[in-house]
């Protein structure tokens, strides 16, 4: 073939300019430590990083539902722990009234019963985080109200009863509340209170039917701090599984989109090599011509 | 018989063949770095010889033709390669422009603005009383509706972009007709004369091969060197006339027909056909896709969010949230950012309850488009990575038709390129041949003088 001097430097600038367009996308690849910027770079890998950082995503959101849910629980189980140290403290009251007959010591029992009646009430509408633990879904009002004169405790009349569930994976929900209805049955306890406190006021007391009643209802709301103890722990355990979930696919992730250095600093050896030799080759053929040897 | 006369004569005639061959080099040399010039060759042939009684006598030498070296069937297959790779680069660098609108993958991008959204919404399953989870909400839906915004005005400018590059072709392209139809001229003129005019004829053809970046053009050669050129099939350029295009807008798309009748020119290939395809089919695509995202967002979200209540006494319900039907009208209703208690979290009204709001956020696994086989996140990957691969494809078309063409340009310098060596070559060749041409008239001198001297 007939070999020009356009040819060969047509040739010479087409080789250097590809060795060139190499260098430039490895060097990218090194500098911001990604092998793809744009989809273009490879876009099945850019819908894989697009996918997995979505999943990452979506779990660091119910892993912050799972921690909010903990608190929430945790916050019950305690709250309805200590409402059972307050009905023990009711049957001890109860027991030892029902060993005495003076009227005047049974008024003053009737005035402790009194005392842990407002306690309770008091209990039952704590607030953690700005919501009210045992109203149900009507978190922003007290779940109860003790009449002004201590007669009857009330229950907001939108109901108590609401269930909260938070999610923590996708279609899975646990539960984050225990409602006044579910653990404390309604009004039922805090009527038992007022019933015992009436009938020690009234001289109509009699201990053993109490006594099985406040057992009763000590052994509900132990059982209901259980079961918000074992939601807690339930969204404790997706926590964590969340938490590795995530680790896994931060992983792969990173073997996905991260460049590898020590692969991509060998390409570029190599190609920094082949355009030295582009160069030099170039440097040494294009030059050359018969004017050199012609006087 | 060589009389002293005709030697002379014979002689006269080497020195002005060896000058003109002078002439042809030089005149390569000097053009050797023109583009789309091609090398010339003084053709030479012995003359007609005289017959003697001895036999036939040389009488020297004779110009035949200053001879133009070119391919023309390379040129052919570099004007189709031409089409395609202009094709190819005009879409890839447009589509490119479109790709950086995307912004993925990235922490800026659409997608990442989106689940911004529907996290906002779990989040606010957490807290549906609290305000600060409801603003929350309100600044991801506006960041989104923004990033919507900003995405869909790139393609709705890069759309009216290709609008004014298509009308700046089409000048361009005509600019090129005539300029080709008058060099055509200019050259059957001459050849009527029985002279090639070379030059002209390497002007015309770097316009034509200017011409094949813009459109697929088809060109045959006729033995003047006359050419006939169409675009898609349709003549533009022969006998001497010439046929001006235009770009007409047939509803939302353009079409090209001759100047003077309403016949579609299919124009498929060449940056012209690259920008067509760009403005009639690909860019109204992704705009479409696009569209189809927000308003999945808006209907889904909106179909919930009515059956949901907000906070308040009674709680606001059957409210939208957002307002609009498309990317680019896609914001939050001016009600619920004007009172973000509007926002619905609550199924019954109590202000604890939060199922609306985990529903909203369950939105994102839920398959609503392309036929309720895709989530809204799979269909809006499956546009980005389609964007990617359509790119991926261009890049790699317009390598291969670059590796081709390269081909294809040593393929014809091998034929028409200037070698200053064999010019050197060339140049020496016709010196030596001066100088003995002018030995023999100084021999043929002194012969005279010898025979005058005689007398």
């Amino acid at each position: 073939m007939r070999v020009t001097e356009g040819t060969i430097a047509s040739g010479y600038l087409f080789t250097v300019n590809q060795t060139r367009e190499r260098i430039v996308k490895l060097q990218t690849q090194l500098a911001t430590g990604k092998i793809l910027q744009k989809p273009s770079d490879d876009p099945e890998t850019a819908d894989t990083v697009l996918r997995l950082k979505e999943s990452q995503n979506a779990r660091t959101q119910f892993q912050s539902n799972a921690l909010e849910g903990q608190g929430m629980t945790d916050a019950t189980a305690s709250t309805l722990g200590q409402f059972a140290d307050i009905l023990i403290n009711l049957k001890n009251v109860v027991v030892k009234a029902g060993g005495s007959a003076n009227s005047e010591d049974l008024k003053t029992y009737a005035e402790s019963v009194d005392q842990i009646l407002t306690e309770s009430v008091d209990l039952a509408n704590t607030k953690f985080n700005g919501k009210y633990l045992l109203g149900g879904t009507e978190t922003l009002v007290p779940p109860y109200t003790l009449a002004a004169d201590k007669a009857s405790v009330a229950k907001n009349p939108n109901g108590i009863d609401g269930i909260i569930k938070y999610q923590v994976a996708e279609g899975s929900y646990i539960q984050a509340n225990l409602n006044g209805e579910d653990a404390l049955q309604g009004t039922q306890i805090f009527n038992l209170m007022i019933q015992v406190r009436d009938a020690l006021n009234t001289g109509t007391f009699t201990s053993p039917a109490f006594i099985d009643s406040v057992e009763q209802a000590t052994q509900h709301v132990l059982n209901a701090s259980s079961t918000a103890a074992s939601y807690a722990e339930h969204f404790d355990a997706v926590h964590s599984n969340l938490e590795e979930q995530k680790n896994q696919l931060e992983q792969y992730l990173s073997i996905t989109q991260d460049t590898d250095v020590a692969e991509a600093t060998m390409k570029l050896k190599h190609e920094e090599v082949m355009l030295d030799a582009a160069l030099n080759t170039g440097g040494r053929i294009i030059p050359k011509s018969l004017l050199d040897f012609l006087r | 018989m060589a009389g002293l006369n005709s030697i002379l004569e014979l002689a006269k005639r080497s020195l002005n063949a060896n000058q003109y061959g002078i002439g042809v080099t030089s005149h390569n040399i000097s053009n050797a770095s023109v583009p789309g010039y091609s090398r010339q060759r003084l053709n030479l042939a012995a003359s007609v010889a005289e017959k003697t009684q001895f036999g036939y006598v040389g009488t020297g030498v004779t110009i035949q033709t200053v001879q133009r070296l070119r391919e023309s069937y390379i040129d052919q297959q570099i004007y189709t390669v031409n089409a395609n790779l202009g094709n190819s680069a005009q879409r890839g660098k447009v589509l490119q422009l479109a790709e950086s609108f995307f912004q993925e993958p990235s922490d800026s991008g659409l997608n990442a603005m989106m689940q911004g959204v529907f996290n906002a919404f779990q989040n606010l399953s957490t807290h549906p009383e609290e305000s600060s989870s409801r603003n929350a909400v309100l600044q991801k839906a506006a960041m989104m509706t923004d990033s919507f915004h900003r995405v869909a005005d790139g393609l709705k400018s890069m759309k009216a972009d290709s609008f004014e590059e298509i009308n700046s072709k089409v000048e361009k392209i005509n600019s090129l007709i005539k300029t080709i139809s008058d060099l055509n001229a200019t050259i059957a003129g001459a050849s009527a004369q029985g002279l090639k005019p070379n030059d002209v004829m390497d002007q015309r053809d770097t316009k034509l091969a200017e011409l094949s970046k813009l459109v697929n053009l088809r060109v045959t050669e006729d033995k003047n060197g006359f050419v006939t050129a169409s675009i898609a099939g349709t003549t533009i350029i022969a006998n001497g006339t010439y046929t001006e295009v235009k770009a007409n807008s047939a509803g939302s798309s353009i079409v090209i027909t001759p100047a003077n009748s309403s016949m579609q020119v299919n124009v498929t290939e060449g940056e012209l056909g690259g920008l067509l395809t760009l403005y009639n089919s690909t860019i109204p695509g992704y705009q479409t896709k696009l569209d189809d995202v927000a308003q999945s967002i808006i209907t889904e979200v909106n179909t919930v969010h009515m059956m949901g209540y907000g906070l308040g006494t009674p709680p606001p319900t059957g409210m939208n949230f957002f307002s609009g039907t498309d990317a680019s009208t896609i914001d939050v209703d001016p009600f619920i950012s004007q009172n973000i208690n509007t926002i619905a979290a609550s199924k019954d009204g109590s202000p604890g309850n939060n199922e609306i709001a985990t529903q909203i956020a369950e939105l994102q696994n839920k398959k609503v488009l392309n036929g309720s086989s895709n989530t809204i996140f799979q269909y809006y990957n499956g546009m980005v990575s389609n964007l990617g691969s359509e790119i991926e494809g261009l890049n790699t078309d317009v390598d291969s038709h670059n590796l081709v063409l390269n081909q294809l340009d040593v393929q014809q310098n091998s034929v028409a390129g200037v070698s200053l060596d064999e010019e050197m070559t060339n140049l020496i060749k016709f010196q030596h041949g001066f100088d003995a041409s002018a030995r023999i008239i100084n021999a043929v001198n002194e012969m005279y003088k010898t025979i005058i001297d005689m007398v």
